[in-house]
């Protein structure tokens, strides 16, 4: 692991003792499925959003316990930057949970270590942030007489109600389906088909619990679940010093978009970005990442002993064991180097972490450091003496181009025109329903709902915008209160 | 109010108190309130009543609704924020310093004159030294509360008083820094709530807190009720220098109620183990938490079928100017293990193991974790902080990069937890071996008496306190020469259940 403090070192050898020999037996008999397939071996997405090949990942299960989200965060980023967005917070709502991250400056933000399921591991990775809500949530009522929504979850099976597989709770997909912000006519990825009806023998049964009529306490599962998930965004959001008024909001996942357009409201964001590849982000993530292997190590240099060539000296180290450890094929460009030093006051518990180059003066480091520290905390302290605690070295190289909008033209030939019957803030409405691809330019004014291959974006009154060249829906909010 | 429109109040009220905690944690400076988040951040109604409060330090629970009521009868203005650490007026113990800020209905088109008071935003962190004769401000041997630092009567906390005060602290750069970062969270509640009063109302908006209250009532009503009615006692002793001292408790449940009677236990010590009365009932309202459901909001409601019975002038309801570091921290826990001894858990190691080692330079204090009581369904966790603390340990290689000192062992101290069909926690080893000359000051319990176990389970062992192998008693202070080595063996938890 190379980083001091013993419990998070210790803890991280073990949770990576445990999973490899699981992992690399599932991983060999992936690739060897691939091979009979005559499919290429395929590489591994690690927690830190970058890939790395199939054998060495066997060999460390620790660097992919965030494998999933990390490609779903940087599809969102790679979307996000093509539709034109450097800021943005990327909202991934699933079946039992959603999944937040920030994307910064094009890049998503990265934490040098963090706590899966209570053990703490030392290693780079993603900054994600997991709420239980989802779509198959369910809904109660608790002792005091107030609806919750969730932690437990339906799940995939036997799923909500309306999905027919013997769930017989309500959960917040039923309270979509029953509001006709998702429709019975419109299978679910996947071919899933919908009961309108289970869903409204499931809420009924609640509503009277709650005495409440069933279409309000169909709304109210959505406002509970939408609140849960903004106090999430919020905590996020202030812990890293972040106005998420000046962010675009990115929903993806089955049921992100459902709930954006409430969500963003909530936190005053005008923007909402939703890629056509909603339910796939994390394939997508995947393609076009980097494969990149980091090593770290260390080092408590201060005072006299942080110097230009002292640090020179660790990179080039770290430098040469992360391009040999990359296992990148031999044909193509050799990896890149990137440094991260991980700094603090002397005496302080924590570090922060800096960019810089590969022979950085102490001098810049502090620089940039100062600047982070007064971001995060507030303030800095020229006076106090810097203490380089470890240097990280990722050796990277780069992941493919892919265009997302090249058969966006056809697309528009499935582009199908209904409305359907909706209710909303308590009102009966027409939603317009758009189905299919929508081509580029396709306009889109709320209230609307868009219904993309594997996700549906609800575009409440007061939202309007359209497809941009690579099917991504962009759409802003009017600031009126609807 | 429906149970949706609740349950969205009561998410936003409780979102407004996470905000305020995450600003407090951001913008302190000091370790304690920012790696060991020992800050709690709450709301309160214009009437003083606690509507919400984020989750951070048990021993705060009851504590922060004592801090606004000595504020109440003042007078209240915009953009003014009050001070406080007595903890005869509202506080805990010294180090623990409230800010109070007042919340006014938002300004008017016309400019705002006729701004009503609508609630209270407050804060509470543990400042790393509030002055006094011992760096950190934790002596091991106080006997009057001027002993322990600075006493800071409820008062206008502005420029002038923020100087005055950190002058008389050590570091007072970062008292500052940690004072604006507790007026800064009062600032966000006031802007929140203010915000929400503005989009719901201002009738929909004292509803909520209402509703919010009542509902925590209605949880914690239904929970007692499933207890069975009728008296149950119990005590337990404190190991003070002078000798045990008696902590007695009766507690009755009748139907949907309960009292918790503490007449019997000892009179207040020369030392400094004694609890005002707002410690003594933040450990009652966190032993209620475990025997009824930690989902119910932390708040008035949630504690008004609780009645708490201390006698003015005992331990548990002590006279100012009494001595009272070691009631915040050990006393505590002790009124904590009654309550739940009372209604039959065996209890874990039941003192925090407060260890100060320092010289001119360098200050280093810790608390060190133990073995946690067995419950009737699964066994105690070993090596954790127990009950009213809830910290991170120092990593070894940390503390020795920073101080004249060597860890000789950290490990479990193996068949420490009491036996049982399920096993109480193990306790912990910490041996450290001085490199420099250093003082030494330890407050620690059950070193004389071991943590029990219930309905047939063993007892945990008790803990040991040993300088180069001979015992030492459970409060002492000294010095260590170099190569002089100081062992902990923290106490392991009750076990619960006769062992097959």
């Amino acid at each position: 692991v190379g980083t001091f403090r013993e419990f998070e070192r210790a803890s991280t050898t073990e949770v990576d003792a445990a999973l490899s020999p699981l992992l690399a037996g599932y991983l060999h008999r992936l690739a060897e499925r691939c091979d009979e397939a005559g499919v290429p071996e395929p590489t591994i997405m690690q927690s830190n959003g970058g890939l790395i090949d199939l054998e060495s990942a066997a060999g460390h299960a620790a660097w992919t316990v965030l494998s999933g989200p990390a490609g779903g965060a940087a599809g969102a980023a790679y979307v996000a930057r093509a539709a034109g967005i450097s800021d943005a917070l990327c909202f991934d709502m699933g079946g039992t949970s959603c999944d937040v991250c920030v994307v910064q400056d094009g890049a998503v933000q990265e934490q040098s270590a963090g706590t899966i399921a209570d053990r703490p591991l030392a290693l780079p990775m993603v900054a994600v942030h997991t709420v239980g809500a989802g779509g198959g949530s369910i809904a109660w009522r608790d002792p005091g007489g107030a609806l919750r929504v969730g932690p437990r979850s339906a799940g995939a099976d036997p799923g909500p109600a309306c999905y027919g597989r013997g769930g017989t709770e309500p959960t917040v997909t039923d309270a979509n389906l029953l509001l006709g912000y998702l429709s019975s006519d419109a299978p679910l990825a996947g071919g899933v088909e919908l009961d309108v009806e289970a869903s409204e023998r499931a809420i009924t049964g609640l509503a009277e619990d709650l005495d409440l009529e069933p279409l309000a306490c169909a709304e109210g599962i959505i406002r509970v679940a939408n609140a849960e998930m903004v106090r999430a965004l919020r905590v996020v959001t202030v812990q890293r010093g972040i106005d998420p008024r000046g962010y675009a909001l990115l929903a993806f996942g089955g049921a992100g978009g459902l709930h954006a357009a409430q969500i963003a409201g909530e936190l005053g964001i005008t923007e909402i970005i939703c890629p056509r590849a909603s339910g796939v982000l994390a394939a997508l993530g995947l393609v076009v990442s980097p494969r990149r292997r980091d090593v770290q190590r260390s080092v408590f240099l201060g005072g006299d002993d942080l110097h230009r060539d002292a640090i020179a000296e660790v990179v080039a180290e770290l430098g040469e064991q992360a391009r040999t450890e990359l296992n990148a094929p031999d044909e193509g460009p050799e990896a890149e180097l990137g440094a991260t030093f991980e700094l603090r006051y002397r005496g302080q518990a924590f570090e922060l972490a800096v960019q810089g180059s590969l022979e950085p003066e102490p001098e810049q480091l502090r620089e940039a450091f100062e600047r982070l520290h007064e971001e995060r905390y507030g303030y800095y302290d020229s006076d106090q003496e810097l203490e380089l605690v470890t240097v990280r070295v990722s050796a990277t190289v780069a992941g493919a181009e892919v265009s997302l909008g090249e058969d966006s033209e056809q697309a528009g030939d499935e582009l199908e025109r209904a409305s359907r019957a909706a209710t909303l803030d308590g009102e009966q409405i027409e939603l317009e329903v758009l189905r299919g691809s929508a081509p580029a330019g396709t306009e889109i004014s709320g209230p609307a709902v868009v219904e993309l291959p594997e996700s549906t974006l609800l575009v409440t009154p007061g939202w309007s915008g359209e497809v941009d060249q690579n099917g991504t829906i962009k759409i802003r909010s009017d600031g009126g209160d609807h | 109010m429906d149970p949706v429109e609740l349950q969205v109040l009561t998410g936003a009220l409780h979102a407004i108190c996470e905000e305020m905690g995450a600003v407090l944690i951001r913008s302190a400076h000091s370790a304690n309130i920012k790696e060991r988040r020992d800050a709690s951040t709450a709301l309160f109604s214009a009437e003083g009543e606690m509507v919400m409060q984020a989750e951070h330090i048990p021993v705060h629970l009851g504590a922060m609704p004592a801090a606004v009521a000595s504020v109440l009868g003042k007078e209240q203005a915009p953009e003014r924020s009050w001070i406080l650490n007595d903890p005869y007026r509202g506080g805990t113990h010294l180090p623990d310093i409230t800010v109070i800020t007042p919340i006014f209905s938002p300004e008017d088109a016309s400019g705002g004159r006729d701004r009503r008071l609508i609630a209270f935003a407050a804060s509470r962190a543990h400042h790393a030294d509030v002055g006094g004769p011992t760096p950190g401000s934790m002596p091991a041997d106080s006997t009057t509360l001027e002993d322990e630092g600075v006493v800071i009567e409820p008062r206008v906390l502005d420029d002038a008083a923020i100087s005055e005060l950190s002058e008389q602290m050590r570091r007072p750069d970062q008292r500052r820094a940690d004072l604006r970062a507790q007026l800064a969270a009062g600032r966000v509640g006031a802007l929140r709530l203010s915000a929400l009063e503005q989009r719901v109302g201002p009738e929909a908006l004292q509803e909520a807190f209402t509703e919010v209250l009542d509902y925590a009532e209605r949880r914690t009503r239904a929970c007692l009720s499933k207890l069975e009615d009728g008296e149950r006692t119990a005590q337990d002793v404190l190991e003070a220098r002078e000798g045990d001292l008696r902590i007695a408790l009766r507690a009755e449940v009748h139907g949907d109620r309960l009292t918790l009677d503490f007449t019997g236990t000892d009179d207040q010590h020369e030392g400094n183990l004694n609890c005002p009365l707002a410690v003594t009932r933040s450990a009652c309202y966190f032993a209620i938490r475990v025997l009824t459901d930690p989902d119910i909001p932390a708040n008035a409601g949630a504690y008004r079928p609780v009645v708490v019975i201390a006698p003015e002038g005992s331990l548990l309801n002590a006279r100012s100017p009494a001595a009272v570091v070691g009631g915040n921290v050990e006393t505590s826990s002790r009124v904590a293990d009654v309550v739940l001894a009372a209604f039959g858990r065996a209890l874990g190691q039941g003192t925090m193991n407060n260890l100060t080692l320092g010289d001119d330079d360098v200050v280093y204090y810790e608390t060190i974790g133990g073995g946690q009581g067995a419950c009737e369904d699964a066994a105690g966790p070993s090596g954790v902080h127990v009950a009213m603390s809830n910290t991170l340990n120092t990593p070894i290689e940390a503390l020795e990069l920073e101080f004249p000192m060597r860890m000789i062992e950290y490990s479990l101290r193996r068949d420490s937890g009491g036996a049982g069909e399920y096993r109480g926690g193990d306790g912990v080893v910490r041996e450290i071996e001085a490199l420099a000359p250093l003082h030494y000051s330890l407050i620690t319990e059950r070193r004389r008496h071991a943590p029990p176990g219930a309905h047939g389970g063993g007892d945990g062992a008790p803990g040991r306190n040993l300088l180069d192998g001979s015992e030492l008693e459970p409060k002492a202070i000294g010095e260590l020469e170099p190569g002089q080595r100081l062992r902990i063996e923290t106490p392991g938890g009750g076990g619960y259940g006769k062992a097959r």
